[in-house]
């Protein structure tokens, strides 16, 4: 079994621990290497085993924060992060996201979703996002339809900033969100998803 | 308890405990400046500083457990803070209030010995990281008396005080000490079994440093030997003293005292002392209740977090896998209790900020803001929040979210945008909204009537800050305007 693909599991929660565990087990082409409650301990082990994929939970026991923890996976080269986590708020999955994380899942996930988000991320896809993040559950606000409305009519950030009061920076990120949001890659396709759905019709205004 | 009354009684020849009672319940009453009646000198000059300072130092007597007890623990970074609030703030309230040049010489003092504190704290966690070498660190303000025969016609004897504001990192055999009064800083290394004779303790000889605060030409400078000094040499001297604290408990070969030994052991003079040491005002006080608010919300939120979230989420996985228990009808419900949960530990818990950094934090209450209300919500912010203690950051954080609240709840705006940034070495939030407003000059009969508590906070908070850094509070709204809230906070220049 050469393509059987490494993971190193964090997590704290005793039963999601296990189901995670039994889970993975049952799928031919992925090995469970180690599992730890605690990050310092985790980090040790990633280290020393080398896993393809880190299997992440937020919130450890351990001296990191988990800001400072994510960072750390993410600087082991060897390793790609999936992070599995209760958090579904979107301020800090895109924090963990612009810390390099390769995907993103809800703990609501079934172990199926997990492993086949597991392989997605070792085939190279990224980032991987539970699908209520990226669009179901979340609405759009009225600053991302007005962001949104500006992107359809062809502005451009500088114009953007400017009538908004605000950075070109600020825009940027605002235009991150909402590919988040969207489940899109590039700004080109966030234009056209924003002509398409009539944000270019200047009537649209709420 | 019983020896401290005691001593207190042979000391100022006061019946402590009788008192006690009634003194403390005053000592609650926290936001009411307690000066010792200047309109009559004669009480003011002739009472000894046990009369003049009794009524404050019994309040402090209750407090005097809770005290002993974080000066016991180790050294962390946030009680470090605190403790050095304490003093710093005890110390602020025996300040000139006008804008005098004694009162500008004894804020700056202030900052540096903060500052220096703030320095010594990290060299101390970072070194207590292998060994637990620094074993206190306290702070604490003082009133020394110096004893003068003036030499005026009718020879009357009079005392002069001198506020000290003192901080000190222990060691189990020496002490690095500091002691500033307005415009002064001195550093002593001291032998741990000497400091509890304050005044005796801190001889010429082990002086290490004095710092000078001189006026050149408009501006103030702190100095050294005459010579001005900077942010970074201060730093090195820190370093330095720092090192040659610990070498000299090195050296030591039987280290004498312990940690406890700081506190009263036997001796009546001794004890006497060390409430001395103790003296804590009333505006502190505040300051730890409030740190232990968030202390303990913190708490609960993360049981909530850690048990039943975890726990629901477990459900909800067994739920989706089995499709016999009609998981349709009872999704939308677990959903429900998860967001309510959510909820809870959200309003309860400032531990996203510690976790996470203000904007992300910052960034969500306007996500959610946005979701729940529709209004266009944006944050400017391109900055990296500059380094501040957990307490400052918790007081913005509270002070951003209030005005929010605020902005949601009465404005009716179409947008709420939260500003932050650096205007050189000053760190800068806004609060804005477009939404109707009202008369911030005459607030005080439409909160009085609303029983608004949010304004009043805001400002007790931006006071709390102050104990920090330099720090002001604009609030600006008229009718039909829209509301400005404005922070400035004025960083030293060696933060960053
Ligand atoms: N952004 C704002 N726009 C319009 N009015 C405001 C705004 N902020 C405050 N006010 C007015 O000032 C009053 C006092 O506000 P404050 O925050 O002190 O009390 P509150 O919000 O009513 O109560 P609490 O904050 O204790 O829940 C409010 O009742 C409101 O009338
Ligand atoms: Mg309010």
């Amino acid at each position: 079994m050469s393509e059987e693909i490494s993971v190193l599991i964090l997590e704290d929660h005793q039963v999601t621990l296990d189901g995670l565990r039994f889970g993975l087990s049952q799928e031919s082409d992925i090995r469970v290497l180690a599992a730890t409650a605690n990050s310092d301990e985790g980090l040790r082990l990633a280290q020393e085993l080398h896993p393809q994929i880190i299997l992440l939970d937020l919130h450890l026991p351990g001296t990191l924060g988990p800001k400072s923890m994510v960072k750390e996976f993410c600087e082991l080269p060897e390793s790609k992060v999936l992070v599995f986590s209760g958090e579904s708020r979107l301020a800090f999955v895109q924090a963990v996201l612009s810390l390099g994380a390769c995907g993103y899942l809800l703990k609501s996930e079934s172990v199926t979703r997990v492993a086949e988000a597991i392989r997605e991320i070792y085939g190279g896809k990224q980032p991987i996002l539970s699908e209520s993040l990226a669009t179901g559950d979340t609405k759009l606000t009225k600053s991302e339809q007005e962001v949104l409305r500006m992107l359809a009519r062809g502005m451009k950030y500088q114009d953007m900033a400017e009538e908004r009061l605000t950075s070109p920076a600020t825009v940027r990120k605002q235009c991150e969100l909402l590919l988040l949001k969207l489940g899109l890659k590039t700004r080109e396709e966030l234009i056209a998803w924003a002509v398409q759905n009539g944000y270019g019709n200047l009537d649209t205004t709420t | 308890m019983k020896d401290i009354h005691e001593a207190l009684e042979r000391l100022f020849g006061v019946k402590t405990r009788r008192t006690l009672g009634r003194q403390s319940k005053e000592s609650r009453y926290l936001s009411q400046p307690q000066t010792p009646a200047p309109q009559n000198p004669a009480s003011n000059s002739s009472g000894s500083w046990g009369i003049q300072s009794d009524l404050r130092l019994l309040a402090e007597i209750e407090k005097y457990e809770q005290v002993a007890e974080l000066m016991d623990t180790k050294v962390q970074s946030d009680r470090g803070w605190l403790k050095c609030l304490l003093g710093v703030g005890a110390w602020q309230l025996m300040c000139q209030p006008a804008e005098s040049e004694l009162s500008i010489c004894q804020q700056q003092t202030q900052l540096l010995c903060a500052r220096l504190y703030e320095l010594i704290s990290h060299l101390a966690l970072e070194h207590n990281q292998n060994t637990a070498t620094i074993i206190s660190m306290t702070a604490a303000f003082e009133v020394a008396e110096k004893r003068k025969v003036i030499n005026n016609p009718g020879k009357i004897e009079t005392t002069e005080s001198v506020n000290y504001l003192r901080w000190r990192a222990s060691t189990a055999s020496w002490s690095l000490s500091l002691r500033a009064r307005a415009g002064s800083i001195e550093l002593f290394l001291v032998p741990a079994s000497d400091i509890m004779a304050l005044s005796q303790a801190e001889l010429p000889i082990r002086l290490k440093k004095r710092l000078e605060l001189k006026k050149v030409e408009e501006h103030f400078v702190w100095t050294s030997d005459s010579l001005p000094v900077s942010a970074e040499e201060l730093r090195v001297l820190m370093r330095i003293y720092f090192r040659d604290l610990v070498s000299a408990t090195q050296d030591q070969e039987q280290p004498v005292q312990s940690s406890s030994a700081q506190m009263p052991s036997s001796d009546g003079g001794r004890q006497a002392r060390s409430i001395e040491l103790l003296l804590i005002e009333r505006e502190n006080l505040a300051q730890k209740v409030v740190i232990q608010q968030e202390e303990i919300q913190k708490r609960i939120a993360r049981d909530l977090h850690d048990a039943v979230i975890s726990d629901v989420m477990a459900l909800k996985r067994s739920l989706s896998s089995d499709k016999e228990l009609s998981s349709e009808t009872l999704m939308p419900s677990l959903e429900g209790i998860l967001r309510k949960l959510r909820e809870i530990c959200y309003d309860l818990s400032p531990r996203d900020l510690s976790d996470w950094g203000l904007a992300t934090v910052v960034e969500d209450i306007l996500d959610q803001t946005a979701q729940r209300s529709g209004i266009d919500c944006g944050l400017n912010c391109d900055i990296e929040i500059p380094m501040m203690p957990t307490a400052v950051l918790l007081h913005l954080y509270r002070i951003i979210q209030e005005s929010i609240n605020n902005a949601e709840k009465y404005a009716e705006p179409k947008r709420i945008v939260v500003t932050m940034e650096m205007e050189n070495e000053r760190f800068v939030v806004l609060v804005a909204d477009d939404g109707k407003g009202f008369d911030s000059e005459n607030p005080g009969e439409k909160s009085a009537k609303s029983g608004g508590y949010g304004m009043g906070s805001l400002k007790e908070r931006a006071d709390l800050i102050r104990c920090f850094y330099p720090t002001k509070l604009q609030i600006n709204s008229s009718p039909g305007k829209g509301t400005r809230v404005r922070l400035e906070i004025d960083l030293p220049r060696f933060n960053s």
